[in-house]
């Protein structure tokens, strides 16, 4: 039965992409969308009725079909549920089902909206594959689906100038996230020979494994490497420092993208790839230092970053960069089970952000800049309770689930013993009161202050369809209590559930931090809210005075630090440059002698042979004669000929 | 006395067929003198049955050549209703002019 729960919860997306692309246009408006949300509705059922039958802690193996096998290399199609795995289906088809239903309302007036939700689907569907795998090429098929589906729906509104760019943006940007997996792939087939999860897994506690080294720039030790390029595929999914600048482009998207697939799910399949080789990070002590150093700059960046953006979902985009840099510091002290928890807790209040800010772009009529928005808690007042909810939990309020799995974060920092462990303790904590700032400060600009739009757009403000306010509701109940079920569970291994041999789990001991420590981030989060109060509500000359004093800082902050245009320097430019040139060469050299050349050179022999062709019967006559003599003389010469030609009778 | 062998008739045939042949490539006038000129070809070729039927006692030469005959008038038939067409198509039968094969 167990079988037949996860196939059907796997496979019942696809179903929905499938039968909704087979649609002809013109009833694929009318019909596809109903059909994939319904179909992935039913997934997350069956999904629900596994988790409930199933003994969390367990491993359940379902095996479906060979894909092929060369000598003893054996790769198949199937699904592999632990607790890890089963967490993050359930949470992909839950919110995958809920922003499915967002979209009804949402993309109501999109010619394409048949389209768009097969292409949810298909998302959903990659997803999932990723999640299940059991071996590392079926991830790798997951992984590069969800790319594919990511690129497909950024770039949605194609006859829009930005989104097509954002596309590729995205793809490239991931493409190089990739060769470190792929590379990390055939490492670990070279040392293990074998990509099932299963043998590779048992295998990495024995020793002999363990100690191998690869000569690749002098010897490392083949845990360190391959955790490094496992490092390298997470930070291009997971937009850390450095390979983060498709996530905030890809907001050209349609909104309740942004929310499934670049909060929710997408990005966080690089904490997940982590926490499945967990217990090969934990012999990879280099891997593990790079990875805090990239989580701390990553969080620290980011968070500095959104303070200043103006776009409504670019600074949700940056918030969301922020807290993906919180998992991976996590995952880096080894607290593979806090990452998961804050990947569950951000997942919810995340959504509900990106769907409440798609809510206020909806009621605003497509205006995304926060400085056209203003007072607007008055007229669309549960969306505002909605963005509440959501920047309350990211904020780490009490009783709001951003609270707990944000402790639990700083927490394991304090207790961790690895180098550097007090610097990425210290930025955590800066980090949460940028966190509370940026945060507050949309809640403020949008819904406090005076409204600063147009008397078009004002006339037009409307709350959301009901289509678009239950799915609110719903991940906004998430938003609050997911925090308080997820301590029990992942953290305490309560309520039944039991991570087993998952991920490397170590129960945290809050014995050994001081009351200070752990009230520290509470404080510092209502201080950061207060600043914000104070900068966009009462006092706001002060933020104006700042910003002039300070300018050389927030330009740095509003413009990215730069990257994108470092990169454009040092990475566009000369590619495009030297691409140039080669087709320079391509024109002037090989099309000119090649294809080109033999063509005009096929006209030239053609003319020649055409002014024979002179229409005149008379020399048509002749031809003929002049031919028959020849022919007739060769069958004379024949038996003086050195060489038999054999066509005239012989 | 000298009689009539075989070859004097080939060289004969030779001479007719040759005529006939010059007639076609060399006349540019009149499509009639065309066709009249392959009739000739035509007449040659027959007498070229004619007589290797008559010095090698074989008779079935001379029933081929009366059959090619009668369907050689037929032929001439068809050729001359092609000229009377072509006429009322172009208002000429002059050679030259039937250029539309040109390449």
């Amino acid at each position: 039965m167990f079988d037949l729960l996860i196939s059907l919860a796997v496979f019942l997306p696809l179903a929905g992409f499938i039968v909704g692309s087979l649609f002809p246009e013109r009833y694929k408006n009318n019909h596809a969308p109903l059909i994939c949300t319904a179909f992935l509705g039913v997934s997350f059922v069956s999904t629900f009725l596994l988790a409930i039958n199933l003994k969390f802690g367990q491993v359940h193996y379902t095996q479906l079909w060979t894909w092929f096998k060369i000598k003893n290399l054996r790769v198949d199609w199937g699904m592999l549920i632990d607790s890890l795995s089963l967490t993050m289906v359930l949470l992909i088809t839950f919110i995958s089902t809920l922003v499915h239903i967002y979209s009804l309302g949402y993309m109501h007036n999109d010619h394409h909206k048949g389209k768009f939700f097969t292409l949810l689907s298909l998302f959903t569907f990659a997803m999932l594959l990723l999640v299940t795998a059991p071996n590392l090429l079926q991830l790798f098929v997951g992984w590069e689906g969800v790319g594919l589906a990511s690129y497909l729906l950024i770039g949605f509104w194609y006859k829009k100038e930005n989104p097509p760019t954002a596309a590729m943006k995205a793809f490239i940007v991931n493409r190089v996230g990739d060769v470190g997996l792929v590379a990390a792939i055939g490492f670990i087939f070279y040392i293990f020979s074998t990509v099932e999860f299963m043998p590779i897994f048992t295998k990495i506690a024995v020793s002999s494994y363990s100690k191998q080294t690869l000569h690749l720039f002098g010897n490392m030790p083949a845990f360190d490497l391959i955790g490094l390029c496992l490092l390298l595929a997470a930070m291009g999914k997971s937009a850390q420092f450095g390979l983060h600048t498709w996530l905030p482009d890809a907001m050209e998207g349609p909104t309740p993208v942004s929310a499934l697939i670049h909060a929710a799910t997408m990005v966080t399949a690089g904490i997940f790839l982590i926490c499945r080789f967990s217990n090969l990070f934990e012999l990879a002590p280099i891997a593990q230092i790079v990875m805090l150093i990239v989580g701390s700059v990553t969080a620290l960046f980011a968070g500095y970053t959104a303070l200043t953006q103006n776009d409504i979902k670019k600074v949700i985009a940056y918030s969301t960069c922020s807290q993906l840099g919180y998992m991976v510091i996590a995952c880096a002290v080894s607290a593979y089970s806090v990452a998961i928890f804050h990947l569950v807790t951000h997942a919810f209040f995340k959504a509900l952000l990106f769907l409440g800010a798609g809510s206020v772009i909806h009621a605003m009529s497509g205006e995304q800049d926060i400085r056209r928005m203003g007072g607007l808690h008055k007229s669309i007042p549960f969306t505002y309770i909605m963005m509440l909810i959501g920047s309350l939990a990211i904020t780490g309020i009490p009783i709001f689930s951003g609270f707990f799995s944000k402790d639990a974060i700083i927490e394991s920092l304090y207790n961790s013993h690895m180098p550097f462990s007090n610097a990425a303790f210290a930025i955590a904590i800066i980090v949460v009161i940028m966190t509370a700032i940026y945060s507050w400060r949309l809640i403020f600009i949008i819904f406090h202050q005076e409204p600063h739009c147009d008397e078009q757009v004002s006339a037009h403000i409307h709350e959301s369809p009901a289509s678009m306010k239950i799915p609110l509701f719903i991940l906004s109940i998430g938003a609050i209590f997911s925090g308080y079920i997820g301590k029990k569970c992942y953290l305490n291994e309560g309520l039944g559930f039991k991570w087993g041999n998952a991920l490397m789990h170590t129960h945290l001991d809050h014995h050994n931090v001081p009351l200070f420590i752990k009230y520290l981030p509470l404080l510092i989060s209502i201080l950061g809210i207060m600043i914000a109060y104070v900068l966009y509500v009462t006092h706001r000359n002060i933020a104006d005075y700042v910003m002039q004093k300070c300018s050389f800082l927030y330009k740095l902050s509003h413009n990215k630090f730069y990257i994108d245009e470092l990169y454009d320097l040092v990475f566009v430019k000369p590619v495009i440059f030297f691409g140039l040139l080669l087709s320079k060469g391509d024109i002037n050299i090989i099309d000119k002698f090649g294809p080109d050349g033999l063509a005009s050179g096929i006209f030239k022999v053609s003319d020649c042979v055409k002014k024979t062709a002179t229409g005149q019967v008379n020399h048509m006559i002749l031809a003929f004669i002049f031919v028959l003599f020849l022919m007739f003389a060769y069958i004379q010469c024949v038996p003086y000929l050195p060489i038999h030609l054999n066509f005239i009778g012989g | 006395m000298e009689t009539i062998t075989l070859n004097h008739c080939l060289v004969l045939n030779g001479i007719l067929f040759t005529l006939g042949l010059l007639g076609v490539l060399l006349n540019r006038r009149h499509l009639l003198m065309v066709l009249i000129a392959v009739e000739v070809m035509l007449l040659s070729v027959n007498l070229n049955l004619v007589s290797f039927s008559y010095f090698l006692k074989d008779y079935a030469g001379q029933v081929f050549t009366v059959f090619i005959l009668t369907v050689a008038a037929a032929e001439a038939a068809i050729g001359l209703a092609i000229l009377t067409l072509y006429y009322k198509n172009h208002g000429t039968i002059n050679v030259s002019s039937a250029t539309t094969l040109k390449g």
